[in-house]
């Protein structure tokens, strides 16, 4: 028994106790006004709009337009997880085999789309896919000139699985990087040969981040409304796009709700089945040995896996390749590769004054989002670890929930209270719901680097001679500081990038920057968007480098 | 202030200690005298309530009955940072965020010592524990054996006038181990605090302790020296705690014979006259350079140990049957 143990009853510590709750307080009253009222005034909405009932409900499965969307975005999504899983898997597998500096690249590749945002990633696909456009050049030198890509569901579809696949190489990998690999080799000593070996060993270990990894995307492409909105059509609605129209332009409250709650059951069914799985054959996993990298009998990166691995690593950069050319272009229309250039639309988004408000209105956003959700979101973290564990595993489930609702369905929520609220249409609107969205983002970063703490080391500053206060602001503080700053630039920069609900709150007054490249691309075509992409490549990807460099620094000054 | 790292020993006086977690005691009324300048061990098996008596003391825990004192003060109800204590922990406990010397420095900043006496204390501490020049390292710099050392300068640089030990060489390998068994002996012999040391291993205890408190079920089955407690156990429990031991159950009372004091003969023939004899079985024979030891079981499934010089003139090999016999004033009785 060390004095880790003793933590939990030390009597010094115990008037702490009921200040959990107290430091909790702030982000469960944020979350529960901001998310838990709309929402269940939203389920009422779906009973009773416009007459009670369940009729809302019996025509999702009796339209028949509706029942086509539906249909089409499980369809959708299945297919986006499975074919994301088929190019992923090999990659993520690649990732273990390489040497430290090839497996640097290979992870940067994945971190390139979160640098990119979400739609800068579309708007590069638009360009690629539209009549004329690369794609279509490249499939005319078969002879498939006149296939149309643009407004399809397969277009849909590749750009889903394209801005969707680092949620899947990211999961696989950490589940694989506990592998050991001298399993498959001690498979392949007991007489299996390699493949087989691999079937009956690597695969079932790998599994856990198969599920994980596939039921993330899946959940995720089911909500999904910008992608389909810019590059599907009305022909190929999803669900997202019709409870968009049903919110926005009909205020059918109750028949977008009943869809939104549609999209919530699913999403917590099959997250919940995941969990489950992962759950069973995770700790098969963790019964394992641990992992060594030094074990030498490590597989070899063969041919096709070196070809497989090059390609998904083009898919995953190719958006921002495309987006960063394109806004030094000199052409009015979007053209790939750029035939001539300019700085033309850096100078139009840096002068125009709808731009300037748009920039600066996502900058404000952004650094309000992030001191509300870091204040909220550390609070509530200290707060979890004073609770004991029962309460805290329902307290932090809690506090997470905003990540697992599909945004489309918070837009809608949010909506819906805000127009009674007269909060639509201004940034404080946008800010509150943003800071809802972010405050998980903080409470796991804060509550990461808590645990990764020895618990004992307030306790040995207090023999030491530290007061309780001075305790915390010597050691606890200074331990958890990388934990607060990376959780403000990931609260940062899911603001910067979230779009949905800036777009659904959006007035005159308070247009966001990705609103602003929606509406351009979507209302008038104008060619700013691509360097306002690049802007927002810069804008999310100096916050991240900077975490990650004081992290990486914190890392090295750490036992 | 510019006194050396020192101070006269404190004593602490525990009386009638209780502990209880829901209504198992972890700690069952407790009485312990520590005197000044001693090097005291609380040793026991996991779960005896040895730890939870040191949280008691340095104030992590507090007791559901009972009191703590130091030199006649009541301190039961001081927090941990106003007692004054210094105290190394099992897994070294340094701060990561800080360097070495700032590690050292804590203390003397939380009581508020001006810069250029904490910068010779320090340094002071430093040396004390031979890391000169290591000041500027980060603790994930430093091996497990300096990473202590650091702490246990740590624990005396503000002159406490008790250290706490709270199993600090567990985590560390057999050599290092003994090497900083000698540095610890070393510094309560410099400094002359009071050390209150927990552990679990009774060789550790046996070098360094002055005296042993032997734990066990939450109370403290046995105080003495380690020569004491070695050589007349009081109990058959500290008999087999504390060394090895050949123990023989008798209707009314059990004889315990050391594995030195008892000798194998061929036959009975050859057994010494006056000597206690038992009938034994030898199962197992191995070589530790300075001596033999043979592993014996006795006719009542009891099972034991003898040790003999190499170059004995008995060669035996396991499965031999022997006597094993030993002078009568060379066993304990001890009542059942």
């Amino acid at each position: 028994m060390s004095v880790t143990t003793v933590t939990a009853r030390a009597p010094w510590l115990a008037r702490f106790r009921g200040s959990g709750w107290l430091l909790l307080l702030p982000a469960l009253v944020a979350l529960v006004v901001l998310f838990v009222v709309p929402l269940l005034s939203v389920v009422g909405d779906s009973f009773t709009e416009p007459e009670p009932g369940l009729g809302n409900y019996a025509s999702l499965f009796t339209d028949g337009y509706t029942l086509r969307v539906l249909g089409r975005t499980l369809l959708v999504a299945l297919v986006v997880a499975v074919v994301g899983v088929l190019l992923a898997y090999p990659y993520a597998y690649a990732m273990t085999l390489s040497g430290p500096a090839m497996r640097a690249v290979l992870v940067t590749v994945v971190l390139i789309p979160f640098w990119t945002s979400m739609l800068a990633r579309n708007f590069a696909w638009m360009v690629l896919m539209q009549d004329g456009g690369v794609i279509q050049k490249f499939l005319g030198l078969f002879g498939l000139g006149d296939v149309t890509l643009l407004g399809t569901t397969l277009a849909v579809g590749i750009s889903m699985t394209q801005v969707l696949l680092p949620f899947l190489v990211l999961p696989m990998y950490s589940a694989m990087e506990q592998i050991d690999g001298r399993l498959v080799a001690a498979g392949q000593s007991l007489g299996a040969p390699r493949t087989r070996a691999f079937r009956r060993v690597y695969l079932p270990l790998s599994t856990p981040g198969v599920v994980a990894g596939m039921s993330l995307v899946f959940v995720l492409a089911l909500g999904f409304y910008v992608t389909p909105a810019l590059l599907g059509s009305s022909r190929t609605a999803m669900i997202a796009q019709v409870i968009n129209i049903r919110t926005r332009e009909l205020l059918d409250f109750g028949g977008a709700g009943a869809m939104g709650m549609f999209l919530l059951v699913v999403t917590l069914v099959v997250l919940g089945l995941s969990r489950r799985l992962a759950g069973s054959s995770l700790s098969a996993a963790a019964a394992g040995t641990t992992p060594t990298r030094a074990g030498g009998s490590r597989g070899v990166v063969r041919p096709w896996l070196r070809v497989h691995t090059t390609v998904v690593a083009v898919i995953l950069a190719v958006p921002t390749l495309v987006v960063i050319p394109m806004s030094f272009s000199s052409a009015q229309t979007f053209q790939f590769p750029p035939q001539g250039w300019s700085l033309r639309w850096y100078e139009n988004l840096f002068t125009s004054p709808e731009w300037v408000a748009a920039i600066l209105n996502t900058l404000q956003t952004g650094l309000y989002t992030a001191i509300f959700a870091t204040i909220l979101g550390t609070l509530a973290a200290f707060g979890l670890t004073r609770l004991n564990p029962r309460i805290r595993g329902a307290a932090n489930g809690f506090l997470l929930s905003p990540m697992i609702v599909p945004h489309i369905l918070v837009a809608l929520v949010v909506f819906s209270a805000f127009l009674r609220l007269s909060l639509n249409g201004t940034l404080i609107g946008i800010i509150l719901a943003h800071t809802a969205l972010a405050i998980p983002f903080v409470v796991i970063a804060v509550t990461a680097r808590l645990q990764g703490m020895d618990s004992a080391l307030p306790h040995v500053a207090a023999v030491l001679g530290a007061s309780p206060s001075s305790a915390f602001r010597r050691v606890t503080l200074p331990l958890v500081m990388p934990g607060i700053l990376s959780g403000a630039v990931l609260a940062f920069v899911t603001s910067l990038d979230e779009v949905v609900i800036a777009l659904f709150l959006q007035a005159p007054g308070a247009i966001t920057l990705p609103v602003q490249m929606f509406n351009s691309v979507t209302v008038q075509i104008d060619p700013t968007i691509s360097a306002a992409s690049s802007l927002m490549v810069v804008l999310v990807s100096v916050p991240i480098l900077f975490a990650q460099i004081r992290g990486s620094g914190r890392k090295r000054g750490k036992a | 202030m510019s006194s050396p790292i020192s101070a006269a020993g404190g004593r602490v006086e525990l009386t009638g200690l209780v502990k209880t977690y829901g209504s198992t005691p972890a700690v069952d009324h407790i009485d312990l005298d520590i005197q000044p300048g001693e090097f005291i061990t609380l040793l026991g098996p996991s779960g005896s309530g040895k730890t939870t008596t040191l949280n008691m003391i340095v104030g992590f825990t507090e007791p559901t009955a009972g009191r703590v004192r130091l030199n006649d003060k009541d301190i039961t109800r001081t927090p941990p940072h106003k007692r004054n204590f210094g105290m190394v922990f099992q897994n070294y406990a340094l701060f990561p965020h800080l360097t070495v010397a700032q590690n050292v420095a804590f203390p003397l900043r939380e009581r508020k010592v001006p810069a250029a006496e904490t910068a010779r204390l320090v340094g002071q501490a430093l040396d004390l524990v031979d890391l000169t020049g290591m000041d500027h390292r980060r603790p994930h710099e430093l091996s497990g054996g300096q990473q202590q050392r650091v702490a246990l300068a740590r624990a005396v640089v503000f002159s406490p006038s008790v250290l706490l030990l709270d199993e600090p060489l567990s985590a560390l390998d057999r050599k290092l181990r003994q090497s900083l068994q000698r540095e610890i002996k070393r510094l309560h012999d410099e400094l002359g605090l009071t050390f209150v040391f927990v552990t679990h291993d009774q060789d550790e205890a046996m070098t360094l302790s002055d005296r042993i408190a032997i734990f066990n079920h939450g109370k403290i089955v046995a105080i003495g020296t380690p020569a004491d407690l070695y050589h007349r156990p009081p109990t058959e429990f500290v008999a087999r705690f504390l060394g090895e031991s050949n123990v023989f159950h008798r209707p009314d009372q059990t004889l315990i014979v050391r594995p030195e004091r008892l000798h194998v003969a061929d036959s009975p023939e050859s057994v010494p006259a006056g000597d206690v004899t038992e009938d034994a079985t030898v199962t197992d024979v191995s070589f530790y350079g300075t001596y033999y030891r043979l592993e014996l079981s006795y006719g009542d499934d009891s099972v034991g140990c003898a040790v003999l010089p190499v170059g004995a003139p008995a060669a035996v090999d396991p499965g031999a049957k022997v006597v094993a016999h030993w002078r009568p004033e060379d066993q304990v009785l001890v009542t059942n």
